[in-house]
Formats: C-alpha cells, structure tokens, sequence
C-alpha cells in the first residue's frame, strides 16, 4: 500500500477519532462521578452543532463568527447542561440506572424536536472549511481546519489531564469515582462537584458539535448516531476511564479507518465486532474496574 | 395551523365564493390518503405534504371535485417502514380513495405489497426506485415520478462521452442508494466497455451518515477519473459534498450525481461549500424553470408556505392534480374506478410539463433535468447550470423489456 | 390452580381482560390492527421485565431478540415454504438460542456494562441483518409475509394473537412465581448473599436471559405475520429503549406494570403524533412527568394513591 494512502488514512482516523473522544470523555466522567449513564449526551452534541450555525448566521459567515461561536457554544452547553442536573438529574442520583432511563429518554425526544420546531428539518451550513485553507505534507494535501480540530483536541485532553491529575477539584472527582460514600463521608461537597463535573462533560459535548458543524453541518439525526459511538467508545476504553476512552476513540479511528481500505463492504460492522471482541475478552473495557 | 396560513385560506375560500363560475364544493368530501415522512432522516420530505395541500385547496377553490371539495388525511411515517405499514393499513380501512406516498424508498417497498393485498391505490410521488415500476409493479400501484432508471441511463449517456474509464462509486446502503449506483454503472459498463470501477473502491455508507473522512480520503488514495456518488442522499449528501469540497476532490475526479441538483439533497449547503462542475440533475432544477404553469405554482407555494418548493413539493402537487382528473373522468368516486382510469391519463408538472401515466408499467413519462451543479444567486441556493431536458419516453423500458425483467 | 388466582390477586387485570375481549368487536378495523400491535409489545415488555424486574439486568438489546424471532419465521415462511405454525415455533427457539448464546457472555458483568454489552450485541445483530443483504432484504427488509387465508383478516389475527399472548403472559407469571423467580428476586436484591448460599447466579441469570429472548422471539414472529414483513429498524436499539422505557414508566416491580406501560406508551404513540407535527416533543413532556411524579412507574405510583386513600378513610 502506497506511503500516501496510509498517510492519508491515518490522519482521517484521528480526526474521526477526536470526535469519539471529546464525547466519550465526557460520557465516561458523567459515569465515573456521577453514576449516571447519560444515554442524552448526543443531544448536547447535536445542540452545540445547530447553535454554532446560528451564532454564524447572526453576523456574515465567517472566521471571525466561527470563532466566537467556538468560545460562546460549549459555554452555553454547559450551562444548560448544569442546570438540567440543579433541576432534573440530580433527583435521579439515587435511583438505580433502570429509573434514569425515564428522564434521560424524554431528555432525549423534548431536545430533538426543539430543535426541529426551531431549525427546522434542513441541515445548517458553517461554510467555514475552505477560509481555513489546505496544508500539504509530501504529496498529501488536507483541509487545515482538520488540523485545527486535532489541535483542539489535544489541548483538551492536555487540559483534563492537568485539571483532573493537577487540580484539588480533580482529586475530588477521582475520589468521587472510586468510592462515592468515602469521598461523601470525608466532607467533600458532592452537589456542587456532581454539577460542575455534568456541566465540563456537556460543554464538551457542544465544544464537538462546534468542532464537527464545518465537516458535517447541523442535522436533526446526529444526536442519535453519535452517542452510539461514544458509548462504544466508553466501553471499550472502560467506563470512567478518560484515558481509556482517549485509547479506545483512537484505536475505533484505526479500525474504522483502515477496515474501510481492506473490506469497503463491511463498513459499519467493524466498530461493533472490535466493541464485542473486547467486552468478551475484557468485560470491563480496556481501562476499566469492576 | 398558523394564523398566516389561516389568513390565505380564509382568503382563498373568500375569492372561491366571488368566483361565480367555480360553485363552492358541498357534500361529502372525497379524502385523500397520504403517508408522508415528516421525522426522521427523511424529514424534509414533509415538504410532500405542504404541495398536496395547496393543490387540494386549489382544486377546492375551483369547485372541487364532481361537485365535492377534495380533503387530505395525513399520518407521519417517521421515515420508517414498519410505522409505514401500519399507517397504510389504518388509511385502507378507512374511507379513502387512495394513498398518495411521500417516503423515502424504504417505507414504500413494505407498503406496496399491502397496497394489492388491500386493494387500495397507492399512489407515490416519491421514490425513484425501478423496481417498484418493474419487478414489483401491480394493479394498485402508481408513480407520477419519474425513475432512476431515466436519470442513470441519461447521465450514463453523457459520461460515456467523456475521458474518464477509472471510476470509484460511494453510496448509502438503502434500497435507492444501490439501485441508482448499479443503473449507472451498469449503463456506463454497457455503452463504453473500458469503464471499470477500481476493485476496493466500492463504499457504502449507513443512511444519515456524517464523516466522509476515511471514505474520501480512501478514494483519493486510489486516484480514479471519476466518482459516482448519486447513491449519497438527503443530508448525507450535504456533508460529503462539503467535505470532498474541503479536500479538493472533485478538483482531482469528475464528479457524476444524478440527483444533487434536488434541493432535499443539497438543503444544508452553501455557496462557499459548492464545488465546481458537478455532473448532476434535477426535477426541480433551481432557478425555477421558465414556464407559465411553473412560475404561477412556485408563487402560490411561496405565498401558501412562505418557503421555496422542493421538488417533492411539485410532485406531489401534480399528483393531486392528476387525480382530481382522474376522478372528474372516471365519474365517480371508487379505487377500482380511480384505478381503471389512471393509466394513460395525461397530467401537468409544474417543472417538468406535459406527462402522462404509462399503461405498462403506471409510471409516469416525465424526465428529469440534466446540468451541472451551480449556485443560483436569485433565490440564494443551491441550482443548475446549462439545464437540458431529457424526457423520460427516451428512457423508460419498453414493453418487451419489462416482460423480461419481470421473468414473464 | 395457580393461574386462576392471577387475575384474582390483579383486579386491574381482569377489568383489562374483558376490555380486550370485547371492544374489539365494537371497533373500527383501525384500532384493531393497533391493538394487536399494542399485544405484541406488551408481552416484550413483559419479557424485558423478567430481566430487570428479577433478574435486575437491565438490557438495551431486547429488541434483537424480537427481530431475530421475526426474521427467522418469516424466512421459513417466505425461503423454505414452511406453514405458519412451524414458524411460530421456530421464530422463539431461534430467539432463544440467540438469546442463550449471547447471554453467555452478557450474564458475567453487572450493572452499567450489562447495559453496555447488551446493546453492542444488539447493535450486532442489527448490522448483520442490514448487510446480509442476500437472507434477510437489507433495508429493504422482508417483505410478502402473510398468514393463512383464515387469519388474514384483522379482527382474526387479533384474537390469534390475543391467546398465545395471554398464554405466554400466564406462562411468565407462573414462571415468576415459582422457586426459579424467587431465586432471581434474591439475586436482583441482593446478589452477593445469594452467592453465597450456594446459588449459581450465572446460570440463574443465564436462564432468565434465555427465557426473555424467547418471549420476544415469540412477539417477533407475530410481528412479522401481523405486520406482513419485518425491517431492520425492529432490532435497533432504540427499539430496544422504547420497549424498557414501557416496562419502566409501568412499573418494573410489579408484574402488571410492563402491561400498562406498553399500553401506556402505544396509545400516547398512536394519539400524539395524530394532533401535533411535534410529537416527539409532547411525549418527551409525558414521560418526564411520570419520572417526576412516580419515577418507580405507574403501577408503583397507584398503589402509593391506593394507600394513601386508606389512610385517609382510616
């Protein structure tokens, strides 16, 4: 296989898989700490897609709109995520996973038609791919907004290294994900972490939704196929796990990326087949604790 | 219903009464059946629905039908073919005439069977599937559209004439997507023997898909003439064109698609996303086409919905039309009646003109629209250029050829 | 006998029982064909119930199992020319053999990744049955299933459906009630004591996983004549999630629960989208009303009302 198919894959696996990981991160620190399974989370994916389009429609599209769409977006993600937890999750804390499931279900139908009662059923343009311009390596040529989108997800994931390995809030939610009672009964004020931790991992979510408007648009579906692969993500990677799912959302780039160049015909099964593999191997993910 | 479209209706009905010569409607109304997709993936199908209402309070205006107003009863199949079903079952049990189909390809492969098991018309202005026309054509079932075989022997008959041998094909992995791909294809295969597509470059993609990444840079990788991806559809089309643009695919390959010039597969994009020298085609090419009957249903639509019509908004206008038609000739207000006379009638599209309902196979002799894909400045959207007309006559299987495919 | 205390024990069961006997007569054809659909789900969510309400294995894969029935006896009808009743057992035991097979590995995690592997193998079998395009019709689906001349009509195929899922339902609730369904309580309560008097939560779990499946495998083959055909989309795992979400807005702790649940969530489904374009929306407003107000399920939330009206008669 030529240098520059593989070249060319390799790079296209990351970029999907920086997708995965922003989304499963999040979805697996919403574990972790909070031991909710949150089955919404591709709705403030697909939120955060449709809000970046319309911040860029407010002013002519451009760089400059797309930027602040990049700043103001995740932001207001994670404050709707924080206060659906102050007013809805919060009260679900307690239940086992099967009562979340009410909540989490209708979260899922009420934000899906707001959006379509809103943006209505034509997917929305960002148009922002080509002012990015090209970056040429060899003789490969790509969007550099690619690049941009790789960049912004190591400076994330540099982030929440630093802020979870580095920072008293950080040891809290450790603490909190490896023994809630213990972290509880040692004074530790869990509302306010279990709020904040919803609203980092829903204002990741959007932060992808803006990422992913240039590439994809902003559609009505996307919140359903999305969380789909993050929850493989999370799976394979080990639930609560960020490293893990950093891992698993590279290696699902790779397969996916690479199993397309040997057996084209066989797209959509490979995820599923390698989520199986793993889970029969190694139950709990790649990173995972019973 | 908003106060706006309440507003028109009013109005409209206000000037059917000034009209001396259009006696209002009275009795019984004569209904209509339609399953439409208005959730789902294939939600910007519901613009059906808003061109089968206006026709339906035209048609009303003008006197209505045999002296009776004509009523439409919708349901949603939120694009899913086991909902598809149960609906078409609810509407045959009921007292309509016949089920007009507004779905993706899908939703109409489950419902036909049951359209000859429970001898009701099914009547769809959408789904351009061939086989629905000649494998699985019956007594119940009509398309006032045309099909894909028209748009792939068409764009088959053009591409024959260009340079390019070495071809990759990407579609999504529905019923429409491998019938398109495989028509094309085959027609090209067949008209210029050195056509081949590139073992390995053969993509299929799950409908609603998203990231083309892995998939256009696969094919860039394999460096063919030209790509077909006619088999991309609705908002998956949106996202590969954007990001084959991003990549400079298309400055690399001939781009061939027969159908991106309909606006349900090109809604999201913008001019900045649009690449350059699209084979394509369309049966609501934009800017509207230049015809009387044309321009006065593209201002009534605007006026009725305050948004542009798609293309399955013209169709199935033109179907409620047709079958107000078809019921006024029959005289009376019966499915074995409706479908006794509907083929052979002749009907009016508003883009693509004068058409009429094959006895063979009940699809209709409309073609399509052949151009490349442009950016329509008037109206700010996505549309055509160098149009041309390929009427669907040319195209269609002949008597004998039908008897062949259906193994008679 | 033991089934005759059933509805006995449940007044709401038997009320429900006479309504289903009889309105069917007085309906219009419409409403048949939703009922009989309405039936085929109520014993999925009776089924799924076994898992959670038992064997507290809460699975986002069930609906595999379902479509697996489905697909089996409709290709034996349509592919090998099999008669009806053949398909109608075979549809389960494949379901269950699925459901056995997979179970194998799903029964050895708990809680959280249960949930997880459950719907990875139900996401499984739904991309098998979207590529194996050459058995199964792809997404075009498989289509032309019909029953026998004599249950072709609606109201026939009603009353079919309404016995075998009356005598599945009686087969589940003695099946509960017996010591197996005492063991699995002990093992959703409180699975380490059960562990460790002796009990092999595995197999147990196992079991019941394997009987789920066929239960459902049993609605799918149903499905499939009733609805003349059977897509993909019934093994996808939203499928799946709508057919917990009935046993949980039901009540999962409570045998009558995923019964009224199913029925709940049907007619909302069938009612919603006829009034508004945005039903998604409305239904989504429903059920995160009934997680407010009774997030144990209805059934939970009526007895609440029945004791604290005997208190106040006290």
């Amino acid at each position: 296989m030529a240098f520059s198919v593989i070249g060319l894959q390799l790079v296209s696996a990351l970029v999907s898989a920086t997708f995965l990981f922003l989304m499963a991160s999040g979805l697996s620190l919403i574990f972790g700490v909070c031991r909710v399974l949150n089955l919404a989370h591709g709705s403030f994916f697909m939120l955060g897609a449709f809000l970046a389009y319309s911040v860029t429609q407010v002013v002519a599209t451009s760089l400059g709109t797309f930027w602040l769409a990049l700043l103001l977006v995740p932001l207001a993600t994670a404050l709707l995520g924080a206060l659906l937890e102050i007013v809805l999750i919060r009260r679900f804390y307690g239940a086992n996973l099967l009562v979340q499931l009410m909540p989490m279900v209708a979260l899922i139908y009420i934000i899906s038609d707001f959006s379509r009662f809103v943006w209505g059923v034509s997917p929305g343009s960002v148009p922002v791919l080509g002012l990015f311009g090209t970056v040429s390596i060899l003789e490969l040529t790509f969007p550099a907004y690619y690049f941009v989108v790789l960049l912004a997800s190591m400076v994330v994931a540099a982030g929440l290294w630093f802020v979870i390995t580095k920072t008293r809030w950080g040891i809290l939610v450790r603490a909190a994900s490896q023994d809630r009672e213990m972290s509880a009964a040692c004074g530790v004020n869990q509302t306010r972490l279990f709020t904040t931790v919803y609203a980092l991992a829903t204002g990741l979510a959007g932060l992808a939704g803006v990422l992913a408007v240039p590439i994809s648009g902003a559609s009505l579906e996307m919140d359903m196929t999305t969380v789909v692969n993050a929850f493989v993500v999370v799976v394979v990677g080990g639930m609560g796990s960020v490293l893990g799912s950093m891992l698993a959302a590279i290696l699902i780039g790779l397969v996916n990326a690479f199993g397309i160049l040997i057996l084209p015909q066989f797209e959509m099964t490979f995820v599923y087949a390698l989520m199986a593999l793993v889970l029969i191997t190694r139950p709990t993910g790649l990173f995972g604790r019973e | 219903m908003s106060t706006k479209s309440m507003w028109v209706l009013v109005s409209l009905i206000a000037l059917s009464s000034l009209n001396l010569a259009a006696a209002a409607p009275s009795g019984e109304p004569i209904v209509l059946g339609e399953i439409v997709s208005q959730s789902g993936p294939f939600a910007m199908f519901g613009a059906g629905h808003k061109g089968a209402q206006l026709a339906v309070e035209q048609v009303n205006a003008a006197g209505g039908v045999l002296g009776r107003p004509l009523q439409l009863l919708s349901h949603d199949d939120k694009s899913n073919p086991a909902e598809g079903t149960k609906l078409f079952r609810e509407l045959a049990s009921k007292n309509v005439l016949a089920v007009i189909g507004n779905s993706p390809s899908s939703v109409v492969f489950a419902a036909n069977p049951l359209a000859l098991e429970l001898k009701t018309p099914y009547v769809i202005s959408m789904g351009y599937t061939s086989v629905f026309t000649d494998k699985f054509s019956h007594r119940y079932f009509f398309r006032t559209i045309t099909s894909d075989r028209v748009f792939a022997y068409a764009i088959a008959e053009h591409m024959a004439k260009q340079p390019a041998t070495r071809y990759c094909t990407i579609g999504n992995d529905f019923a429409y997507g491998r019938s398109i791909t495989a028509a094309v294809m085959g027609r090209l295969k067949e008209l210029k023997p050195s056509v081949q597509i590139i073992p390995g470059c053969e993509f299929w993609v799950p409908p609603g898909q998203l990231d083309f990444t892995p998939q256009i840079t696969a094919i860039m990788g394999q460096k063919p003439d030209a790509l077909m991806f006619g088999g991309v559809v609705a908002i998956s089309s949106d996202a590969f064109v954007k990001q084959a643009k991003a990549f400079g695919l298309f400055t690399k390959m001939v781009g061939v698609h027969p159908s991106l010039g309909m606006p349900t597969n090109n809604l999201g994009l913008q001019k900045a996303d649009l690449p350059e020298g699209i084979m394509t085609g369309s049966d609501y090419p934009y800017p509207p086409v230049d015809s009387k009957a044309n321009l006065a249903f593209f201002k009534a639509y605007k006026e009725r919905w305050n948004e542009r019509p798609y293309e399955v908004s013209a169709h199935s206008y033109a179907t409620v039309y047709l079958l107000a038609k078809t019921i006024e000739k029959a005289g009376k207000v019966d499915r074995e009646a409706l479908v006794d006379t509907l083929p052979g009638m002749q009907f009016t599209h508003p883009s693509l003109g004068d058409a009429s309902i094959r006895t063979i196979d009940h699809q209709s002799t409309s073609g399509w629209w052949l151009g490349y894909l442009a950016w329509d400045e008037k109206n700010n959207v996505v549309g055509l250029r160098d149009i041309k007309y390929m009427p669907g006559s040319n195209y269609l299987p002949t008597a004998e050829e039908l008897r062949k495919i259906r193994g008679q | 006998m033991n089934w005759l205390r059933l509805p006995a024990r449940h007044p709401l069961l038997l009320g429900l029982l006479a309504l289903l006997l009889i309105c069917p007569l007085f309906l219009p054809q419409t409403y048949v064909v939703q009922l009989t659909d309405t039936l085929l789900f109520v014993l999925l969510a009776v089924s799924v119930n076994l898992l959670i309400g038992y064997g507290g294995m809460i699975s986002l894969g069930h609906a595999a199992y379902f479509a697996i029935g489905g697909y089996t006896a409709g290709l034996l009808v349509t592919q090998a020319g099999m008669p009806m009743f053949i398909a109608l057992l075979a549809g389960p035991l494949a379901a269950a053999l699925a459901a056995a097979l997979i179970g194998l590995f799903c029964v050895r995690v708990a809680n959280a990744y249960f949930i997880m592997l459950t719907l990875a193998f139900g996401q499984l079998v739904y991309t098998v049955v979207w590529k194996w395009r050459a058995l199964t019709g792809g997404d075009d689906g498989l289509v032309g299933v019909a029953p026998p001349a004599m249950l072709l009509s609606e109201i026939h195929y009603y009353y079919f459906t309404l016995v075998i899922i009356l005598a599945s339902l009686i087969l589940i609730h003695r099946i509960c009630d017996s010591p197996f369904g005492t063991t699995l309580k002990a093992i959703r309560d409180t699975p380490s004591r059960a562990r460790s008097i002796g009990i092999d939560v595995g197999r147990f779990k196992l079991a019941a996983f394997t009987m789920a499946g066929f239960f459902a495998g049993i609605a799918g083959s149903l499905y499939v004549f009733h609805n003349r055909g059977i897509f993909p989309q019934s093994a996808l795992w939203v499928t799946s999630t709508e057919i917990m979400l009935m046993a949980v807005l039901g009540g999962a702790n409570h045998f009558v629960g995923p019964i009224v649940g199913a029925i709940f969530l049907k007619t909302l489904n069938f009612i919603i989208p006829r009034m508004t374009e945005f039903w998604m929306f409305f239904l989504g407003v429903v059920v995160l009303f009934i997680a407010f107000v009774m997030p144990r399920g209805m059934m939970d939330g009526y007895d609440g009302l029945r004791a604290r009206l005997k208190k106040i008669r006290e």
